[in-house]
């Protein structure tokens, strides 16, 4: 097994996941191989049932892979403790979920503190700073229930932003959204990619995958494709779904 | 009837889906219904056994009492009774006061008491007979002879044994031969004295002739029971015996008395209803509790399958049917609390029964079950959580069907705090405000929950507030009997003696003793328009005497005649410092004779003893009584090194010696009292710490559920479990900080009323003071708050634990 390099900040390496469902043995990623380099703007592609969540949770050690190794910086993931997991978390990934899953106890503001808070980031820029980034400055001290979906997943893309972390997760970040809200999204996580950071992205709208730097398409749990767009990279503004 | 099972399983999976918190609420039904139907199953057996019990021991109708002090001859009582055909039964009875020595190897036990001379011929005593309920009963063959009955509470206070024998006054010996029970002592509570006495106070039921023999006054009687004939009013034959003794006896004071007058027969059923409305408060605040659980579980439920709901409806079920599933659920909690709680009940009664029958000895107990009362209990533990559950189901089924599918960000719900919460700015980083927002988010839940909660600590303050009200009461007590003299001793003599007489010497002089005064004390009443109150009227030397009490408000009497009484007799009376009472006294006719006389005197001054029954009035104002330079008590302080129990021995040889006790023997005694019901008390803490515990383990389990997907985003973002688990103690300590504080108030509410109405009712003797004891208050902080802040330790670590958080994070709803 070789170690990654200085370049690649997610190193997946002939993993596989299966789950024992009653008697059946489900394979949702069979041998897969994935390496994810810093300022990489990454689409993960598959219809339903592909085992692209399944690829995320593994990255985001949410799950455990059954075989293979998986290396997100300098942390091997398929070997680490509970405790190491839960500090590679807070360090490392960062989550943008499909339904948002912001708390709505708290203010949109409070919300993106959180992810300083959970992160332990003691300097960099504020909660506030980061809403502005997103364009939610001026709805910072609202309750969830008083925003948008589109600004709902804004708040989420700044907690994720807000944590420093450099590598972000987003899992189907516009199935919840309209076009025009969507594209918005998309332009923010693409903004994200730059150096020491990169941004995976999974979703079955093959529009999407249109503005990526790579394409990993997925299918019965195994990579059909990893490469370019196809059709070369367009711009968010070309997207139409 | 397809649809109907499949409506029932369906209801029944969803119950085993929730079991453990449908088991919660169901033993929180339970504790609400058990409580009322256990409680109120000892009154209705209380009731039917007292009324048996008077039945069958014969209670009389009338009884004519003779002053303290005078006697008359064997016979003489019964002939100035008017019309024998108004009376069905009457007995003359010889009762004089004595001191017993019933001292066991282990143990000196030395008490006042009385002997009690009943006629044993023909199988007497007809009225107010003695059952024996160890031993055998008195007959013929016992006339004359040194054999008695013990009073039963005395023997078992003591533990003592079905036979033996005691010491009294002057040295005799006297033989028991079993324990005996009679209406009067069904609750010891002596003239002049306080209920519960047992510990204190020794009744000898013994035949007439050996009364008469062991006071050395034979053929003398001092008292007479009667039964009036059917069809007479016994009011109407109080008065003409009244008028009969006026014109025959001028000079003797007597007192005639209904059974209703007699404090036990008034205690035995005042208490039951005192107790039962006692028992109501608590069942009610219980299942207040139990009913806002309840209902707060069924909303959640609800909520829970909203999306079934309204995808039914889509499907074009009928909202009737829809309804079914929910209210089925409700039903099925309802019947699951109603069965636990006729368990509870059962055991609540079964704990009752046996302390009912340990303090209060009737001869024969009815204790049937009480299947109307069970039947109530029933009723309204299925009724009342069933409603609760029926409302929040009629709501959701209410809404268009859309919004009941709908999800995510579109979900048509309230989903988060109100505006004015924003204002509010928490310190600390969001792990610190979560919980605080979360407690607001919901109000409706918070409210539900802390009402719960609240009910529990308010149950909680009430019993323990009732404790250290009693308790401070009887501290306050203690220290105005001893009136600056710690170590003070009573000695009571057997009648009015010269201060300067061979009877008061013997005490004064004695090894034991290091000072003594002469006093004087004797019974009276106070009264003021209808009110009449009990009163021991003792003269004190208020300047120079070994007991000084102590005056809160006014003053001692100056030089003008007064009287310093209780606060609790100036709030009865309806009188203050300067107003006038009249006090009904006796006034010494002759050596055996009193008669009864009404002065009207000013109220000087307040005392502080809680007590309402002691009235005190200067030493030189005995002449009043025709009393001047007589004493019939000695205050002793003993010597130094001295015990009380080393006094009594010393005294006890002399015959006119018939009691001497601690000044704060009444403390003593409340306190051995309040020993026996903490016991049942703290049953009834364990009862709502539990109560509190399982609905704060409840709402801790509920908030989980349905924050599961907040609790897997922090997870997701690398939050420690510990730090979700306490975030959740955090929202669980609010809510029984609040409900601590509510529960408090309300308990305090109830504690007012309970000492204000219930108590005073109960014990009209006692001035009772109300207080929460720091350490009360620290009991209920710590049920109140700290348990269910804790409570949540239960269940979050392992719901969080077990959490796949992948799967939470996508589930939509």
């Amino acid at each position: 097994m070789t170690a990654p390099d200085h370049r690649d900040l997610i190193v997946l390496e002939s993993v596989s996941r299966k789950y024992e469902l009653g008697a059946t043995t489900v394979t949702a990623l069979d041998d897969v191989n994935l390496h994810v380099d810093e300022g990489e703007f990454v689409v993960v592609l598959g219809p339903s049932g592909s085992g692209k969540t399944t690829l995320i949770n593994l990255i985001g050690a949410l799950d455990t892979a059954t075989n293979g190794r998986i290396h997100v910086g300098e942390v091997d993931v398929t070997t680490a403790g509970r405790k190491e997991l839960f500090a590679y978390r807070r360090h490392l990934v960062s989550f943008i979920f499909q339904s948002f899953n912001i708390f709505p106890g708290l203010t949109a503001r409070e919300n993106v503190q959180f992810g300083i808070d959970a992160a332990e980031r003691g300097a960099g820029p504020s909660a506030q700073d980061v809403l502005d980034q997103v364009g939610l400055g001026d709805r910072a001290e609202h309750f969830p229930h008083e925003l948008s979906g589109g600004e709902q997943q804004r708040v989420a893309i700044a907690r994720a932003l807000a944590t420093g972390n450099p590598i972000l997760l987003a899992d189907e970040p516009t199935g919840e959204l309209d076009f025009k809200t969507g594209v918005q999204i998309l332009e923010l996580l693409q903004a994200q990619a730059g150096p020491d950071k990169a941004v995976v992205v999974v979703t079955h709208n093959r529009e999407i995958s249109r503005i990526a730097d790579r394409v990993v398409e997925l299918s019965s749990g195994r990579i059909e494709r990893d490469g370019p767009p196809r059709g070369g990279r367009a711009d968010v503004s070309d997207l139409h779904w | 009837m397809n649809s109907l099972r499949l409506w029932l399983r369906w209801s029944w999976r969803d119950l085993r889906h929730h079991w453990v918190r449908v088991a919660a609420i169901a033993l929180i039904i339970a504790l609400g219904t058990g409580a009322y139907a256990g409680l109120s199953s000892s009154a209705a057996w209380r009731l039917a056994s007292a009324d048996h019990n008077y039945e069958l021991l014969g209670m009389y109708d009338l009884r004519v009492r003779l002053s303290t002090g005078s006697f008359l001859e064997e016979g003489d009582l019964l002939a100035l009774l008017p019309g024998s055909a108004a009376i069905e039964t009457a007995e003359e009875r010889l009762i004089v006061p004595i001191q017993v020595d019933a001292s066991t190897p282990n143990e000196t036990i030395l008490v006042r008491g009385v002997v009690m001379g009943l006629d044993v011929t023909d199988d007497g005593p007809h009225l107010n007979r003695v059952f024996a309920a160890e031993g055998r009963t008195l007959n013929n063959r016992d006339a004359g002879r040194p054999t008695a009955l013990l009073e039963r509470n005395f023997a078992t206070f003591y533990d003592l044994p079905a036979t033996g024998s005691v010491r009294i006054s002057g040295g005799r010996t006297v033989d028991f031969v079993g324990h005996g029970i009679t209406p009067e002592y069904f609750f010891v509570q002596p003239e002049g004295g306080l209920f519960f006495s047992q510990a204190n106070y020794a009744a000898l039921f013994t035949s007439l002739d050996t009364a008469q023999e062991l006071a050395g006054m034979p053929d003398r009687v001092n008292d007479l029971v009667l039964a009036v004939a059917p069809g007479t009013e016994p009011a109407a034959l109080a008065a003409a015996i009244e008028g009969s003794f006026a014109a025959s006896m001028p000079d003797i004071g007597v007192t005639i008395m209904t059974a209703q007058d007699d404090l036990t027969y008034t205690l035995v059923y005042e208490d039951i209803d005192n107790d039962q409305a006692f028992f109501n408060m608590l069942a009610f605040v219980i299942f207040a509790g139990a009913v806002a659980a309840a209902f707060n579980l069924t909303t959640r439920l609800v909520e829970h399958a909203r999306r079934e709901f309204g995808i039914a409806m889509a499907l074009g079920v009928p909202r009737r049917r829809i309804i079914l599933r929910p209210l089925l659920v409700g039903a099925q909690i309802a019947l699951l609390g109603v069965v636990f709680g006729l368990g509870m009940g059962w055991l609540i009664a079964a704990a009752m029964r046996n302390v009912l029958q340990e303090v209060l000895p009737f001869a024969e107990w009815l204790t049937p079950f009480q299947a109307g009362l069970f039947a109530q209990a029933a009723l309204a533990g299925f009724v009342v959580p069933f409603i609760a559950a029926a409302i929040p189901a009629w709501r959701a089924v209410r809404v268009n069907p859309v919004d009941a599918i709908r999800t995510g960000h579109l979900a048509a719900r309230s989903g988060g705090p109100s505006p004015v919460v924003r204002q509010v700015r928490l310190p600390g980083n969001t792990f610190t405000k979560m919980p605080f927002r979360n407690f607001v988010r919901a109000p409706r839940r918070t409210v539900l929950t802390i009402l719960g909660i609240g009910a529990a600590v308010a149950v909680l303050v009430l019993i323990l507030g009732a404790i250290d009200s009693f308790i401070v009461t009887v501290d306050r007590g203690e220290a105005a009997a001893t009136g600056g003299a710690a170590d003070r001793i009573i000695v009571d003599l057997d009648q009015v003696y010269p201060t300067i007489s061979p009877p008061i010497e013997r005490v004064t002089t004695a090894g034991s003793v290091a000072d003594a005064r002469p006093s004087l004390r004797v019974g009276g009443l106070l009264v003021n328009g209808d009110t009449t109150i009990d009163a021991i009227i003792e003269f004190v030397d208020f300047e120079g005497g070994l007991f000084r009490p102590g005056v809160t408000a006014g003053a001692a009497p100056g030089d003008q005649v007064g009287v310093v009484i209780a606060q609790k007799a100036a709030e009865d009376l309806g009188v203050s410092v300067g107003d006038t009472v009249r006090l009904r006294h006796p006034v010494r006719e002759g050596p055996l004779a009193f008669s009864l006389q009404e002065t009207e005197y000013e109220v000087t001054g307040i005392h502080d003893h809680p007590f309402r029954f002691y009235v005190y009035m200067a030493a030189e104002n005995a002449g009043e009584m025709g009393l001047s330079g007589l004493a019939n008590s000695i205050d002793v302080i003993p010597a130094p090194g001295v015990e009380v129990g080393d006094v009594q021995r010393e005294l006890f040889e002399s015959s006119t010696v018939v009691s001497v006790q601690r000044a704060d023997a009444s403390a003593i005694l409340i306190r051995d009292v309040l020993d026996t019901f903490i016991g049942v008390f703290q049953l009834f803490e364990g009862v709502v710490l539990l109560l509190a515990v399982l609905i704060a383990f409840n709402s801790a389990g509920l908030g989980v559920e349905e924050r599961r997907r907040e609790y897997a985003t922090m997870f997701a973002y690398g939050v420690p479990r510990w730090k979700a688990v306490r975030m959740i103690m955090i929202e669980s300590t609010l809510i029984g900080v609040l409900a601590t504080a509510l529960g408090g108030a309300g308990g305090m509410g109830l504690l007012v009323w309970f000492v204000r109405s219930l108590a005073s009712q109960s014990m009209p003797q006692i001035g009772l003071d109300i207080l929460l004891s720091p350490s009360s208050v620290v009991i209920a902080i710590a049920i109140g708050v700290v348990a269910v802040g804790l409570a949540p330790l239960l269940t979050a670590p392992r719901r969080l634990g077990r959490m796949d958080v992948p799967s939470t994070l996508r589930v939509m709803e």
